[in-house]
């Protein structure tokens, strides 16, 4: 036992510190002296670690958890016992950056001056920390939102050597160096002054048009004065001055001088990762692999949007939209190689990309709906148009349905009075387990091609199910068998500090009982539409359900395809893939208090339809 | 409660008045003579001690050690910690058994009046705290009574008499053992720790003095 009292060694705090990275590679001495700096505090859960005017540099969780997030909120990282976290490091331009405790923590803090000494004296202790802040910064710059891309500030987009010529120089001349460079435009310059601009649409309706000699200077056939821009504008503001002035090409000023060019199709490619942008793109696309390329971007499409403040229910309108276009296109591709179509048909989606629910991961759920007329023969083109557009989403992602709910099985790629045959049977004789099968089958939405068939089956598929309710029985006890988890809040609750395997499938479990429950009232009373959200207006509209109790779904809905979402943008972000599987123990209480209440409106909503289809079950 | 820590003080005051003038260590004068701290917790300073002894009782057992940390705008500064091993005349006792010591270490430490001496220095213009303040002022009391002829009348916090309190609020029978320090700290949520001496003790009362004040 040391006996120096005025330096006493801290035995409590120097065990603790000598089991965490990366002061276990401290020299024993300097671990002693370390341990004396430090300087505890304790926050309450809820705590935020502001980085403004701050004289500690590191922080250690000695008990407790502290959560690191992103300006916009963004899940930065979580750390717990042993692990350290310095703002300032984490601060790198983005000034938002926050620590918050999301338990009650003892903190240990080391002023900055000590850390800093400790880093130029060891350098094991000093790559810890570098390392560790290129990791978040990384995380953190994959994942920078684009929510407001169009202010974004041209610059990045600029060319910054720009073709220049003098006004002398002869119009082929110029086209050749134009040629040469690759590019639709030169800046017209003298001594350093910006004179005018000579674009390819110039050089073919100036010169060429009106046969002018060859060796005639651009001087005389530039446009000018050009209007330009400041290299400080936005991407809108850019947008903007090309459309109103209907032109392609804006020199980019750097106060008096000119700083490069830029021009339509920059501005294009600086929007790729805008859906809306997304969806055109995907229509321009010449073969399935540069669809591929553009599908395998979804995820980090998802994170930046919900990251942005997009919410569930807006996303998966998108995420389906893009997949509409994709399939959209495939079949345009299809088309090209096997020749227009014999007779009219519609290209079906169900499930989730009829309901407008799509998210990622989603396999694909299709079918071909084929006019009357239709000979054996021309059933043959239609086969060989499923086969080209389902490989061709498999390939994009959208992997084949292990249901084979495809257009290339036989039942799901039919004439119009096949399709209404088959339904006839399903609601004829529904047996629990054809119910299960054919339930996707009533979320339908016409992708391509002739609607007026879809409605057609739709009003067919509506007038069988609305009048028979031996079926919507059968519907009933098939939605029944999936009730909501909420014993595992229970379960939490007791096992906190022990193991968690509580894991659920909150598709299976949380989404689709909303959707089977809510389809079941859809079918009953007649609504056209699809979308969860839409049905439940509809059914609130003609009374099938009170104000009460469809918002009370519609609001469950929305917070578990939420927090499914989040769990999924938190599942890319750490590397992994996006998958159904959420542990509870994952979400703050908050949420958790969100996900139970939202469980519960479900089950009593089930119970309801228990007792409503009684006699039936 | 609140009228308890008004009387407290007037008697305090009272107290101070009474044995100023008999102080002989100018130190202990001071102390006799500065102003009451006030003010909320961030603002006010504080030093959190813990004894070791020889006995349960003041009467019967010397101090065998002392170790404190001091707590300012809300925060453990551990720079300020300072841990004295006290030179004992008799034997150990079974209280040292407890807390590991042996009658080399013992042996080893400094004369009682240079560790109380800097402790006077160190709680200048601060309240002390004590997790069972009682037992620990009734053996400084004594050795600072016998060594400058008054007793350490200065402003003390119990973190052992809050817990009391809060206890008593949710049940009718304190449960054995549930006053004691560690799992006093439990109930925060603070960290176990391995077997502690003075200066541990002190540091783990000073972060329960944080906890309970964060409520």
């Amino acid at each position: 036992m040391a006996l120096d009292p005025k330096h006493p060694e801290i035995q409590a705090v120097a065990d603790f510190l000598r089991e965490c990275l990366p002061f276990d590679a401290l020299p024993e001495q300097a671990l002693q002296d370390t341990a004396r700096q430090i300087e505890i505090s304790y926050h309450r859960a809820g705590h935020r670690f502001s980085a403004a005017s701050d004289v500690y540099a590191l922080r250690l969780v000695r008990s407790g958890a502290v959560e690191i997030r992103a300006s916009n909120n963004r899940l930065l990282d979580r750390l717990g016992e042993g692990e350290s976290f310095n703002i300032h490091g984490l601060d790198t331009g983005d000034e938002g950056v926050s620590a918050v405790a999301i338990e009650d923590s003892l903190i240990y803090q080391l002023p900055r001056n000590r850390y800093e000494s400790l880093r130029t004296r060891f350098r094991d202790f000093d790559r810890h920390f570098h390392s560790q802040r290129s990791r978040r910064l990384r995380r953190a710059a994959r994942y920078q939102p684009n929510a407001n891309l169009m202010m974004q500030p041209i610059d990045a987009h600029v060319s910054r050597e720009p073709l220049t010529l003098p006004p002398t120089t002869p119009i082929q001349e110029a086209a050749g160096a134009m040629s040469e460079r690759r590019v639709s435009s030169v800046l017209v310059m003298d001594s350093g002054q910006l004179l005018g601009i000579l674009t390819d649409r110039d050089l073919r309706s100036r010169a060429l048009a009106r046969g002018l000699p060859l060796d005639m200077p651009i001087g005389e056939i530039m446009t000018r004065p050009c209007s330009s821009i400041e290299l400080g504008a936005s991407i809108f503001d850019a947008t903007l001055q090309m459309t109103q002035e209907g032109i392609h090409h804006l020199p980019v000023m750097d106060s008096s001088s000119v700083a490069g060019i830029i021009t339509s199709s920059d501005l294009m490619l600086a929007r790729r990762n805008d859906p809306v942008y997304l969806v055109q793109h995907i229509g321009r696309q010449q073969d399935t692999a540069s669809m591929r390329a553009i599908a395998a971007a979804l995820p980090s499409l998802m994170v930046d949007a919900i990251g942005g403040g997009m919410r569930a229910h807006q996303l998966s309108r998108v995420l389906t939209a893009i997949s509409d276009a994709v399939t959209r296109r495939l079949i345009e591709l299809a088309i090209n190689e096997l020749g227009p179509a014999p007779v009219p048909f519609c290209w079906l989606a169900f499930g989730s990309q009829a309901r407008g629910e799509q998210l990622i991961g989603a396999d694909q759920d299709n079918g071909l709906l084929i006019d009357d007329s239709a000979t054996e023969q021309d059933m043959d083109w239609f086969r060989r148009l499923a086969q080209m557009v389902c490989d061709g989403l498999n390939e994009c992602g959208y992997v084949y349905c292990p249901g084979k709910v495809m257009a290339t099985t036989d039942k799901w790629r039919q004439r119009l009075a096949g399709w209404q045959r088959t339904v006839d049977s399903w609601t004829r004789a529904p047996s629990p387990d054809a119910v299960m099968r054919v339930s996707i089958f009533f979320d339908l939405r016409a992708v391509h091609g002739d609607k007026g068939l879809c409605q057609r089956l739709q009003k067919h598929m509506l007038a069988r199910t609305r009048e028979d309710s031996i079926f919507q029985a059968a519907l009933a006890a098939n939605v029944l068998e999936h009730t909501p988890p909420l014993g595992i809040f229970r379960r939490f609750l007791l096992e906190r500090n022990g193991e968690h395997r509580d894991e659920f499938d909150i598709k299976k479990r949380g989404v689709m009982p909303i959707v089977d429950l809510v389809r079941i009232h859809a079918l009953a009373n007649g609504v056209e539409a699809v979308n969860t959200r839409e049905r439940l207006r509809a059914l609130i509209d003609c009374k099938a359900l009170t104000i009460g109790d469809g918002r009370n779904m519609q609001d469950a809905f929305d917070t578990i395809q939420q927090l499914r979402i989040e769990n999924q943008c938190r599942q890319v972000t750490d590397g992994a893939r996006a998958s159904n599987y959420l542990n509870p123990r994952d979400l703050p209480e908050l949420e958790r208090k969100h996900l139970k209440d939202a469980f519960t409106v479900v089950n009593d909503a089930q119970e309801a339809l228990r007792h409503r289809y009684r006699q039936g079950l | 409660m609140l009228q308890n820590a008004m009387l407290r003080e007037l008697w305090l005051q009272w107290q101070r008045r009474k044995w100023r003038a008999r102080a002989t260590h100018p130190l202990l004068q001071r102390l006799l003579v500065d102003p009451l701290p006030d003010g909320h917790f961030n603002e006010r300073r504080y030093v959190v001690a813990d004894l070791e002894t020889t006995s349960l009782s003041a009467a019967e057992g010397e101090i065998a050690s002392i170790g404190w940390v001091a707590v300012e705008q809300g925060r453990v500064l551990l720079e300020s910690a300072r841990h004295f091993h006290i030179a004992v005349r008799d034997e150990v006792g079974q209280s040292a058994v407890f807390h590991q010591l042996t009658d080399t270490d013992l042996k080893q430490g400094v004369e009682l009046q240079v560790a109380l001496g800097h402790f006077l220095g160190a709680i200048r213009g601060s309240t002390l705290v004590f997790h069972n303040a009682q037992l620990d002022m009734a053996f400084l009391n004594d050795a600072v009574q016998a060594l400058w002829g008054a007793p350490l009348l200065v402003p003390v916090e119990d973190t052992m008499q809050w817990q009391l309190q809060r206890l008593s609020r949710q049940m009718e029978v304190i449960p054995d053992g549930a006053l004691r320090l560690f799992q006093c700290r439990a109930r925060y949520g603070l960290p176990d720790a391995p077997a502690h001496d003075a200066l541990g003790d002190a540091i783990a009362t000073a972060e329960l003095w944080l906890a309970i004040n964060a409520e």
